[in-house]
């Protein structure tokens, strides 16, 4: 072999590498990462495959939070149990009852009572801190959005601007245990300096819908609330003001109990992501569910911030009324 | 040249990588500032809306998806102010009514464009962009802030693949050029040298492979019909070399023959074919010196053929030479083969006998004229004698002189001796008076 020879056959050996090197280099397609959007229906859930409904030996048990009541009376529920067989092949019966609320659900989970139930968020953090190995199946998507936030609104003549103007006033909280309607808005206080029993005059209206009323009638000057209940109201411009927010949190959350079969855990989720208010069926169904759009994949640490305020829960005690 | 050509190709690409890299950055900040601001402006419309119906808790819902989703769109941060700069809302909630337009000059100059403008302005390298939000009246300003982050993980992705690609594509470019330069040029190149060398060591019948590029060809071609002519004519004048060689060894035979029979023809007699006059004067000095110095004798015999021109006369000179070269053989068969018998002249005769003295020279004269006398010469009967005879003459060295030229005369004067005395006949010279 002469030099030359020697010489290509080294050039060639290095083209071959580099090519093989240009073969392997390949661009993750930003695209292919962006899941989601602001339509739940985009989700490919791909093609149900019937079950086995002798697995379960009853109907599958739907739990619903107390608040929806009134609407399961008047069939939601029954469309939603009706939707979900269609959907799965299995029969579901849609559970709720004013004797329930949130614990009360989540012991119906541990004790196997109950197969599927919708968590406020909080709640869910808190069980799954006590490893009770719900699983999360669904995020609800409400209002366009997977998150919702804390405002405290104050009355548009209460000369109130800012969360300094706050101070020495009389606010309104919805329930200790409400996420939106007291944690957030009590850590945005704490964080801001505020001492929660010495700064403000705090009080616990019960609901979202009766803090803002008491903000309304003027009997307090600042209401913290979801920012749902502000949903299409005129918040700017109208008689109320937001003075500060307070963070978000994300919607409620689907969950399984423990140990509930995999393939109608896959089933109900599947029939869960096709859920949406984009067409008739859907819309009935998801009546059972309050304000909700739709469902969609649970996004990787879309709990966390609920978690790390589960954990401030002892320090936020609740205030003195 | 591999090198050379290399080490080109690899400054070129270099050169080039650079530019291009500078290109692609100035691109894919174009590019990004390009997508925010046309994602701002999508975003404008729905916000123009929203903000009409003072719809805060939805326009928080559309910022809080969005910033979910920040890392896929490109921004860092989207903010919505007011006419006056202050925050309505924003992917980061935190910021909600600060007053940025106090702070930023940024902020002042977006409230205040009513179109998209860009921060810092080009050339140099923007970093946030801002969309006016307006539907008849403007409501607020959309400002969004590059994802720096991603924005250089972007740029580092299209440099690795840029340099990624650029290298295989050199790398096959340069693979394809060396093989064409290999084809046309090296192998050929390398095949003229080889037979260029083989020329040098004297192989005239080595050839150059022709191909390659058509200089090469030419070149190869060339030097293969130069070398082909240098064979040739080194064959024809080998050729030439041996034809003249021949033609030499020929002429050098022929030389030799000629300058024998030249030699012969100077020192012999054409009739007899006996030595001539000349030979016997050589001879005869020869021999005098070599007998004197061994101190060795020798005789003359001085012959005459009796009454010669009778017979001429009577039968011809054809028949005269006849007798003369008769003459010859028997002189030559009776005397020794060492003793020199030559014709001087006409019907005369001189035989030199070397080593012998008088007595022996004497015998041999008479043996040879008896020889003579008793050989039947043609048509000899008619002479005076009856026969053709001979008179001979005898001389001896040192006896009758010191020198040739003497005992040549004393032989002379003994022929004279003995014609006078009838012929047919050999008388000695008288001896020398001292």
């Amino acid at each position: 072999m002469t030099r030359l020879h020697r010489d290509v056959v080294l050039l060639c050996a290095a083209c071959v590498i580099a090519a093989s090197a240009a073969s392997c280099s390949r661009r993750d397609d930003a695209l292919a990462a962006f899941e989601g959007g602001f339509d739940p229906t985009r989700y490919d859930a791909g093609p149900v495959t019937p079950v086995d409904a002798s697995k379960l030996g009853r109907a599958l048990i739907f739990a619903v939070p107390p608040f929806y009541a009134e609407k399961i009376a008047d069939g939601a529920a029954h469309d939603l149990a009706t939707y979900l067989e269609h959907e799965t092949g299995v029969a579901v019966e849609v559970k709720a009852s004013s004797a329930y609320d949130y614990n009360a659900i989540v012991d119906s989970l541990v004790r196997g009572d109950v197969d599927i139930a919708e968590l406020s968020p909080l709640q869910y953090a808190l069980a799954d801190e006590h490893g009770i190995g719900i699983v999360p199946l669904a995020a609800s998507v409400a209002n366009g959005a997977s998150t919702y936030g804390s405002y405290l609104v104050a009355g548009r003549g209460a000369d109130i601007h800012d969360v300094r103007d706050i101070k020495g006033k009389r606010v309104a909280f919805v329930d200790p245990l409400s996420t939106s309607g007291f944690l957030l808005p009590a850590l945005f206080l704490q964080q801001h300096g505020f001492d929660l029993d010495k700064d403000i005059h705090a009080q616990f209206a019960g609901s979202h819908p009766a803090a803002l009323a008491l903000v309304k009638d003027g009997t307090v000057d600042v209401a913290a609330v979801s920012s749902d209940l502000l949903i299409g109201n005129a918040g700017l411009g109208g008689p109320l003001v937001v003075v500060a927010k307070a963070g978000r949190a994300p919607n409620d959350v689907i969950v399984a109990r423990k140990g509930l079969d995999n393939q109608i855990q896959s089933v109900v989720r599947t029939a869960l992501f096709r859920l949406s208010i984009h067409d008739v069926n859907g819309r009935s169904a998801l009546r059972a569910f309050s304000s909700v759009d739709g469902f969609m994949p649970v996004p990787a640490g879309h709990y966390d911030a609920v978690r790390v305020l589960a954990k401030k829960m002892p320090a936020l005690a609740s205030p003195k009324q | 040249l591999i090198l050379i050509v290399t080490l080109g190709l690899g400054v070129s690409l270099a050169a080039s990588m650079g530019v291009l890299v500078r290109i692609e950055e100035t691109e894919e900040r174009k590019d990004e500032v390009d997508r925010a601001a046309s994602l701002l402006s999508a975003l404008s419309a729905p916000m123009s809306v929203l903000l009409t119906q003072g719809r805060v808790a939805d326009i928080d819902n559309l910022m809080g998806e969005l910033e979910h989703r920040r890392q896929n769109l490109g921004l860092d941060a989207i903010v919505l102010v007011d006419a006056h700069g202050v925050v309505i809302a924003g992917t980061d909630e935190t910021w909600f009514n600060k007053d940025l337009a106090a702070t930023d000059p940024f902020v002042q100059r977006a409230i205040a464009a009513t179109r998209a403008l860009e921060d810092p302005e080009p050339p140099l390298a923007p970093r946030r962009v801002s969309v006016p939000v307006q539907s008849g009246v403007r409501w607020a300003t959309l400002i969004g802030s590059l994802d720096e982050k991603k924005l250089q993980s972007n740029l580092t992705e299209r440099r690795r693949r840029l340099l990624v690609s650029a290298f295989a594509v050199s790398s096959v470019g340069l693979l394809v050029l060396l093989l064409l330069l290999s084809i046309e040029v090296l192998t050929p190149l390398s095949d003229i040298v080889r037979m260029a060398a083989l020329l040098a060591k004297g192989d005239l019948k080595a050839r150059a492979q022709v191909r390659g590029s058509s200089e090469l060809q030419v070149l190869a071609s060339t030097l293969n019909d130069a070398a082909r002519r240098l064979g040739q004519t080194q064959e024809t004048l080998e050729a030439e070399v041996a034809r003249r060689t021949d033609e030499l060894r020929h002429t050098n035979e022929k030389l030799t023959d000629a300058n024998e029979r030249l030699e012969k023809l100077a020192l012999t007699d054409p009739l007899t074919g006996l030595f001539n006059r000349r030979y016997l004067e050589q001879a005869l000095a020869f021999e005098v010196t070599r007998q004197k110095r061994t101190k060795r004798p020798f005789s003359l015999l001085m012959v005459d053929v009796d009454h010669f021109k009778h017979y001429n006369d009577a039968h011809g000179h054809p028949k005269g030479d006849e007798i003369l070269r008769q003459l010859g053989r028997i002189l030559q068969s009776t005397l020794r083969a060492s003793d020199i018998v030559a014709r001087i002249g006409g019907e005369e005769f001189v035989v030199v006998l070397l080593d012998a003295e008088l007595p022996l020279a004497k015998t041999a004269a008479e043996k040879v004229r008896q020889a003579v006398e008793q050989f039947e010469f043609s048509e000899a009967s008619d002479q005076p004698l009856g026969r053709m005879t001979i008179s001979v003459g005898v001389a001896s060295w040192p006896k009758h002189g010191e020198s040739a030229d003497d005992v040549v005369a004393a032989a002379d004067r003994a022929l004279y001796l003995s014609k006078a005395a009838g012929r047919n006949r050999a008388t000695s010279a008288p001896e020398p008076l001292s």
